[in-house]
């Protein structure tokens, strides 16, 4: 980017950015008759030929053909498709003739010269109509103005108005909706959804033998009040908010007491916490409630970056500036702030001036760990015994270090004799020194003849369990794990200067990004492009006139009823986590880039809904899982379906998912009887496989010192999230360790995540105590063992054939072997 | 062709698989099964954007920062000095002219350098067996990386931003270019025996990439791709009937359900797994190697054997079709990397005896092959190292700190012309003396090389098209054939 020519400010610039914004959301209409062509004529021709890579289902280079729309916005590669009267000058018919390579379609023949005239007729007629400023178009930033749920012909469908939202498109493109879902399916959709394991066999027959009109109503009750309702979802929020128990980069510390914060969303969820509330003690809860620990703690959030990566100071600070404000910015505002961080955003009204003035609220911000106590009496029940045993652990591998320094020293001594040197010089010391060198973020052998590598191996995994010379940087296991368990918490505060004197922080616009390269200077702002105007926020002042709280006024803008993006986002994300997409299937990002919502009507709606409640996200879930949207089949739908609305956003029907990877694993423990349902609690640490030793660190591999017994077996969103390692079969699941907020899971099935699901430790183990638990459980009648396996995989019992193949193979490979098959068959590891 | 191994999905037939999905189920898997490894005729995800001139590429990555002055860069002005002021050049960046200000001395190379191949190349006698295939490397100096920091350079090099959560390299042309052998990853990573580079899985990493793209592990010893092994069932008939219970429970569940193709790409991807179950042990088991071809990587001499280990498997990877090989040496900082901040006079030299031998071994190989000629082979690192010492370091055990204006690197093989070089550094390396060339430079070359553009290959992520090189990347045309 050149360097920006001066631009107007105030209320002018304001006017023109928001009627750039008016105009970029309308799309160009074509001309009547062009478009009945494009459906009789052309479309049938580019269906026979195009669409099998460029449609609706497959979107090569990112070029759908199935729609003008697609047509005239093109692909990632090549751009437009068609220019309006230009058939010379469009892509299409460019690669239909071969004047560009590669030619199409891809590896057949050149089409025949009359379907490409015909395509060529069709574009020279093209006009595009004039654009024009469409003041009704759908925008983040106007203000929620409560529309009214439609009216619609088939009332009978309608459980609630988000229904009618949903059916009034549907019966605009004369769709019908699918089917409600088989019971016993619709139960494992929301035991899935809400608490992350299948139904046990028992809630299975008890939910199906309730014929009450309500008895899914009170189901879906039931399960918003179960406390595996806030480890699922919380782990949802920890996703957004990037959490880890590490900090990334190159020393990859651990921050000790980080799991408060993810026990602290875990609650948040749990207890239904009034979304404002959860927005602003995220941000500020340092300012407003410094002594309150259980608040204090999600100021945590702000920590949670991945390291800035410059020793310059100043250049280390900026960075981790803009992170934190590029995090807000896409969390809470769905507004991708990070784009205006060097120029103008170029596709939303965010002026450079607005990410410095959005971030001039971080300025004093700097981080601290704080005393505070535990109150919790489960987490105080854990921490005390756990932290007994680290005690414990540590005392006996100090003394098992000091035996082998001991054998060493004797060496070192006569080591020293040998050369010459001073025996009596070969102190604990200076056997270090020899025999280690130390690098950022431990200590690695030294090229040292005199003892074997072996030894000096051997010297520094003891060392890696005891070490305290390092002074907080790297402690040693042991020495972490007694650590972990004191009462503090990661937070921050503002950093404070002398009451007389006048240096608080100042905020310049970094011209193009860069730190040294002042701009115009800027106070704390809201963004203009949401308020309309670029006045400075009202900051709350101490009595010499100082700002005293500098996030409380930003959290306290984000989190109120007035703000049009906070409640829209939030909503979205609920949708997004329920349906696998949102209204906006970007949801970190409602801007023009973003993907436009496809009911901005019932988005705004439930918006409204979401604030009227009191900001309870449970009342949101309440409106959508009770609704019959949700409910519908996603199994039984009709042709038109797929005809009409291939891509399903306008939820004809319930798209079906693979779970997540947390989830997987948490249902094969839960099957198999062995998950350890404890909550909360410091992280722990599922035996990694020893094959992954030779591609970590030797001297960090003892960092992850496996868990024993149950604390192996507890719900994934405990296990420690160390950055650059993570658990194997929950990274081939895409189910990574966080490095920057993520709006979204992919699926992505490969042969290596089949691999690890195959033979990996989890399910070699679990499948062998399934097996034990249906021996035990069914006795001795093989049928009776596999009835119960099928049961407990897929809540329903096998059909004839199914039991007499299983039986057949329990026979000859036993029981263990079925619980791998079923494990891993898509009917267990897919939602309905 | 019913599955691109990549993304998991059915590329073809896919309506018929929609409407009929009862005889699919078993129609597919034979066809999928009888299938030839290579015989793929539909294009993958994404074809090139042009005609590549590189099939494959070799990324030798060199973990710690290889000192430029002591290897490739010879400066003979530097060690006139030695000892002496570093005398301050006009035009350097606030940074590091404030550095060279300081109290700190010129350090001249104490190794030898001469000159090899027709092109009279000249570099350090300590890469004499390279110095043998001389003439086929393209040298670039004088590379700007964007920080002096292990953690933000290796990033830096390795998926083009200091800031992790990026794509890598491997990953970018794993999801531009697909796989061509069906049985294995695109994209495989082998690291030093002795550990993983800074950084950790995030230099392979897919970042907001699927998972899909992800660099594969493979080992050099043990079974060579994690849970490759089935300890359970303890023998392959065994595993083929489990694995036929769970397809036949799969297709069961399908024949019920509309929206097929997870499933179905799940049920090709457990036939791919039983099948890279056969296929991979076997490029690991060096066996069919005769003891020349052993010898030229250096797999007779302890010194070598680790690291010609990785070059050899470097190849059998590019003869089995894989696209991307990365090969790390060093482990993290200190000693055992590049990364010498103290006894530079006998460390480096220890680490390049590591690789010398094998890498000619590999470049040799590959020509006499006739595999030269689709693969590209790059070697870098993350960073460079200071032409200077502070003066109270100054002394026979003293080392190079980090540097990030003067990096090396070289290319050889597809596209490329050996004997060439491009961009400069001043008369001490402090800086570059020409036009600056950036870390994005060398990965849009890769990329243009390897058929792809750097400005096209483009994924939509949060709203944004996101690029391996952001915005910009010059193609160094100087060095391509």
């Amino acid at each position: 980017m050149p360097p920006r020519a001066p631009k107007a400010t105030g209320p002018a610039r304001c006017a023109r950015t928001r009627l750039l914004f008016a105009v970029l959301v309308t799309f160009p209409s074509l001309s009547a008759g062009t478009e009945d062509t494009f459906h009789s004529e052309i479309r049938p021709i580019l269906a026979q030929h195009c669409l099998a890579c460029h449609g609706p289902d497959s979107q090569l280079s990112g070029l759908n053909l199935s729609t003008l729309e697609g047509l005239l916005s093109g692909g990632a590669r090549r751009g437009p498709a068609v220019v309006p009267g230009h058939p010379e000058q469009s892509v299409l018919i460019r690669v239909l003739v071969g004047d560009l390579t590669p030619s199409m379609p891809m590896g057949s023949a050149r089409l025949p010269d009359g379907k490409i005239r015909a395509i060529a007729k069709w574009i020279e007629q093209l006009q595009p109509a004039q654009e024009h400023v469409d003041t009704d178009a759908w925008s983040p930033f106007r203000a929620n103005d409560h529309p009214a749920p439609p009216d619609v012909e088939d009332k009978s469908w309608i459980r609630n108005p988000i229904d009618r939202f949903i059916l009034a498109r549907l019966e605009a493109k004369a769709v019908g909706p699918a089917p409600e879902a088989e019971r016993r399916l619709l139960m494992r959709r929301i035991y899935f959804n809400l608490v992350g394991e299948p139904p046990t066999p028992e809630e299975v027959d008890a939910f199906l033998a309730d014929e009450g009109e309500d008895a899914y109503d009170r189901l879906v009750d039931k399960l918003l009040g179960d406390p595996r309702y806030g480890e699922r979802w919380g782990r949802h929020w920890l996703d957004v908010t990037r959490y880890a128990d590490t900090t990334g980069g190159e020393a990859n510390r651990e921050m000790y007491h980080i799991w408060r914060y993810r026990d602290y969303v875990i609650d948040a969820f749990n207890n239904d916490k009034p979304y404002d509330d959860f927005v602003k003690e995220q941000l500020a809860a340092d300012e407003f409630a410094p002594a309150d620990p259980d608040r204090r703690v999600a100021t945590a959030f702000l920590r949670l970056g991945a390291p800035p990566q410059s020793q310059i100071r100043r250049v280390a600070r900026q960075q981790h500036l803009n992170e934190v404000t590029g995090t807000v910015g896409s969390v809470f505002l769905g507004l991708s702030l990070s784009c205006a961080q060097c120029h103008d955003h170029k596709y939303d009204p965010i002026p450079t001036t607005d990410f410095y003035r959005f971030q001039a609220f971080f300025l004093p911000i700097e981080n601290i760990n704080v005393d505070a106590a535990f109150t919790q009496v489960t987490t105080r029940d854990i921490v005390a015994r756990k932290s007994q045993a680290a005690e414990q652990r540590l005392r006996l591998a100090r003394e098992a270090y000091e035996a082998y320094e001991n054998r060493l020293l004797a060496k070192f001594r006569s080591v020293l004799k040998e050369e010459g040197g001073d025996p009596s010089s070969a102190t604990p010391a200076a056997l270090r020194e020899r025999l280690t060198d130390a690098v950022a973020n431990g200590v690695v052998p030294r090229d040292e003849p005199s003892f074997s590598l072996a030894e000096k191996v051997e010297y520094i995994r003891r060392l890696s369990f005891v070490d305290g010379f390092r002074g907080g940087r790297d402690m040693g296991v042991y020495r972490r794990q007694v650590e972990r368990h004191l009462p503090r918490i990661h937070t921050v505060e503002n950093a404070r200067e002398s009451p007389y004197s006048a240096g608080l922080p100042v905020q310049f616009v970094r011209v193009r990004g860069e730190v040294d390269n002042l701009g115009e200077r800027v106070v704390p702002g809201f963004p203009s492009a949401v308020t309309g105007t670029d006045h400075p926020a009202s900051m709350p002042l101490d009595s010499l006139g100082n700002i005293n709280r500098w996030r409380l006024p930003l959290a306290t803008w984000i989190a109120s009823p007035e703000n049009p993006l906070t409640a829209r986002v939030m909503v979205n994300r609920i949708w997004h986590w329920h349906f696998g997409r949102g209204i906006v299937a970007t949801p970190s990002n409602f801007g023009a880039n973003g993907i436009r919502p496809s009911h901005p009507d019932l988005l705004d709606w439930l918006a409204g809904e979401f604030v009227a409640s009191g900001w309870s996200v449970k009342a949101i879930h309440r409106l959508i899982l009770k609704s019959a949207t949700y409910r519908q089949s996603s199994a039984r739908f009709s042709e038109e379906a797929i005809e009409t609305d291939p891509a399903n956003t306008l939820l004809s029907r319930m798209p079906s998912r693979r779970l997540e990877g947390e989830v997987i694993r948490d249902s094969i423990l839960a099957i198999s009887g062995r998950l350890n349902r404890e909550r909360g609690g410091p992280g722990v640490y599922p035996r990694l496989p020893e094959a992954m030793k030779d591609q970590m660190l030797v001297k960090n591999w003892p960092a992850w010192e496996p868990s024993s017994g149950p604390d192996s077996r507890k719900k994934s969103v405990y296990v420690f999230q160390r950055r650059q390692l993570a658990l194997p079969l929950l990274e081939m699941l895409d189910a990574p360790v966080p490095q920057v907020s993520m709006e979204e899971r992919k699926i992505s099935t490969t042969p290596i995540q089949s691999l690890s699901m195959l033979n990996g430790r989890l399910v070699a183990e679990e499948a062998q105590h399934f097996a034990a638990r249906l021996q035990k459980e069914a006795g001795q009648d093989s049928r009776d063992q596999i009835t119960l396996a099928f049961r407990l995989a897929f809540s329903r019992g096998p059909t004839e054939a199914e039991l007499r193949r299983y039986n057949d193979f329990a026979e000859s490979e036993g029981l263990a072997a079925v619980g791998r098959v079923l494990f891993n068959a898509n009917e267990f590891v897919h939602v309905d | 062709m019913l599955i691109d191994f990549q993304t998991g999905k059915l590329t073809s037939r896919r309506q018929m698989l929609l409407q009929s999905f009862n005889g699919l189920g078993s129609l597919a898997l034979a066809s999928l099964l009888s299938e030839d490894s290579r015989a793929s005729t539909l294009p993958p995800r994404n074809a090139p954007h042009h005609p590549p001139k590189a099939k494959n590429c070799i990324f030798l990555f060199m973990s710690g920062g290889v000192s430029q002055v002591d290897t490739f860069e010879n400066k003979p002005e530097l060690k006139r000095i030695d000892g002496q002021r570093m005398p301050v050049l006009p035009g350097l960046a606030t940074q590091l002219d404030a550095h060279v200000r300081s109290d700190v001395v010129a350090v001249g190379s104490p190794f030898e350098f001469r000159r090899f191949g027709g092109s009279g190349r000249e570099m350090s006698t300590m890469f004499g067996n390279l110095g043998g295939v001389a003439d086929e490397l393209a040298f670039v100096h004088g590379i700007e990386v964007d920080s002096p920091l292990h953690s933000a350079a290796t990033l830096h090099v390795t998926t083009g931003s200091v800031f992790a959560g990026n794509p890598s390299v491997g990953a970018w042309v794993a999801y531009g270019l697909g796989s061509e052998n069906k049985n294995l990853p695109g994209y495989m990573v082998l690291h030093d025996r002795r550990g993983g580079p800074v950084n950790g899985s995030a230099v392979w990493q897919s970042g907001y990439l699927p998972a899909s793209y992800q660099g594969t592990l493979l080992r050099s010893s043990g079974p060579p791709i994690l849970n490759l092994e089935s300890t359970s069932t303890g023998s392959a008939e065994r595993s083929r009937r489990e694995l036929d219970l769970l397809r036949w429970t799969n297709e069961q569940h399908a024949a019920k359900r509309r929206s097929t193709d997870t499933l179905e790409a799940r049920i090709a991807a457990y036939e791919l797994a039983y099948r890279m179950q056969t296929h991979a042990p076997g490029i690991v088991d060096l066996s069919d190697e005769p003891p020349s071809v052993q010898n030229l990587y250096g797999l007779n001499d302890p010194v070598t054997e680790p690291f010609g280990r990785q070059c050899l498997l470097a190849r059998r990877l590019v003869e089995r079709g894989v696209r991307y090989s990365l090969l790390v040496h060093g482990w993290e900082n200190g000693v055992y990397s590049w990364d010498h901040h103290k006894e530079i006079r006998d460390w480096l030299p220890a680490r390049a005896q590591e690789v010398d031998l094998p890498i000619a071994g590999l470049i040799r190989d590959l020509k006499s092959r006739g595999l030269l000629d689709q693969t590209l082979v790059v070697f870098t690192t993350e960073m460079s190292r200071t032409p200077f010492i502070a003066r109270k370091a100054y002394g026979s055990r003293m080392g190079r700190d980090h540097h990030r204006h003067s990096m090396v690197t070289w290319f050889a093989g597809a596209g490329v012309k050996g004997g060439s070089t491009v961009g400069a550094t001043d008369e001490f390396s402090l800086s570059c003396a020409e036009e600056p060339i950036h870390v994005r430079d060398i990965h849009a070359t890769i990329l243009h090389l390897m058929g792809l553009d750097s400005d096209a290959l483009t994924y939509l992520h949060e709203g944004r098209h996101k690029r391996l090189t952001d915005t910009g990347g010059r193609i160094l045309k100087e060095i391509i054939a």
